[in-house]
C-alpha cells in the first residue's frame, strides 16, 4: 500500500521557485551577478536537496534510535552533520537555532505565564481563607 | 568565513511542512521534533547554496556563464562527502557528451552504471549505516 518514491507527486518536492531564489541567490553571490543556471541542472539541484534531506534525517534518525529515543531532536540533527561530513553547517546552524529557540521561547512563557498566574491567583485565595480560618503557628 | 555580510542566523526559505513530507517518505523517520525540523530545513538550504557554490566554479573554470548539469556533477564528484550519497542520483546528461573537456578520468557515458566497489548507493541509507566507517568492511 506504501507508493515508491518513484509514483511520488510534486507534493513532496521542493518548491521549485525556492530552490531556484536560493541557488541563484547564492550564484550571484559567487560570479558578480555573471552567471546563470540551466533548467536540467536546477532540476537536479531540486533532487538533491531532497536526497540530502533523506541523507541526513535517516542519519539523525539512527542516532536517536541508537540513544534509545523517539523523536528525533536538535542534537541528533547536530551529529548527523558531523557524522555526513558537513561539520562546517554546524556553527552558523547553532546560532540560527539560538534565536529559533528565543523566538519560541517567547511564545511559550506567554502561554504558561498564564497558567503560572491563574495557579497563583488560586493559591492565594486559599491560603487567604485559612488565615481567616484561625492561626497556624 | 563566519561574517560573509550576512546574518549569521537564518530563516529557512522551505516550508517546513513540505521538508517534514519529505522526510517522512522514510518509513523509519517517525517523530521529529520542531528543533529538529528547523534544522533540517536549514541544513538542506545550506546545502543547497554549497553546492551552487561549488557548481559556479567548476562553469567559471571551464568559463561558461551557465551552470549545467555537467558542472553540477564534477563539483559532487570533486567532494567526497556529497559523493559518496548524491553521485549515482544524479542524472546523466541527456545526449552523449562531446567530451569538451580533456579530462579523462570522468567514467565514461556506460561506467556510470556499475558503481566502483566502496562506493555507498543511495539507498544504503535507508538501511543502517555502518558506524563512520570510512571503507565498507565484511563484518564477520
Amino acid at each position: 500500500m506504501k507508493e515508491t518514491e518513484k509514483v511520488v507527486p510534486e507534493a513532496e518536492e521542493l518548491p521549485k521557485a525556492i530552490v531556484r531564489r536560493v541557488v541563484k541567490d547564492e550564484l550571484s553571490r559567487c560570479s558578480d551577478g555573471d552567471i546563470s543556471i540551466h533548467k536540467d541542472a536546477l532540476l537536479a539541484f531540486s533532487e538533491s536537496a531532497r536526497i540530502f534531506i533523506h541523507y541526513l534525517s535517516a542519519t539523525a534518525n539512527d542516532i536517536c534510535k541508537e540513544a534509545r529515543r523517539q523523536i528525533i531532536n536538535a542534537d541528533d540533527v547536530f551529529k548527523a552533520l558531523e557524522e555526513t561530513e558537513y561539520s562546517e553547517f554546524v556553527q552558523p546552524l547553532k546560532a540560527s537555532l539560538e534565536e529559533f529557540r528565543r523566538k519560541n521561547a517567547g511564545k511559550k512563557a506567554g502561554a504558561s505565564k498564564e497558567k503560572e498566574e491563574k495557579k497563583k491567583r488560586k493559591l492565594e485565595d486559599e491560603s487567604s481563607e485559612k488565615d481567616e480560618g484561625g492561626d497556624n503557628k | 568565513m563566519a561574517e560573509e555580510g550576512k546574518n549569521s542566523s537564518m530563516r529557512p526559505e522551505f516550508p517546513t511542512g513540505r521538508v517534514k513530507k519529505i522526510m517522512k517518505l522514510d518509513p523509519e523517520v517517525q517523530r521529529v521534533s520542531s528543533e529538529a525540523l528547523f534544522l533540517v530545513s536549514c541544513s538542506t538550504e545550506l546545502f543547497l547554496r554549497f553546492l551552487a557554490e561549488k557548481s559556479a566554479q567548476v562553469a567559471i573554470e571551464k568559463k561558461r556563464k551557465t551552470v549545467k548539469l555537467e558542472h553540477l556533477r564534477m563539483s559532487v564528484k570533486r567532494h567526497q562527502p556529497t559523493s559518496d550519497f548524491l553521485l549515482d542520483s544524479l542524472p546523466l546528461p541527456s545526449r552523449p557528451v562531446d567530451r569538451p573537456t580533456k579530462d579523462r578520468r570522468q567514467s565514461g557515458p556506460d561506467g556510470d552504471k556499475l558503481p566502483p566497489p566502496g562506493t555507498r548507493r543511495i539507498d544504503h541509507f535507508f538501511r543502517k549505516p555502518e558506524e563512520e566507517a570510512p571503507e565498507p568492511r565484511d563484518e564477520p
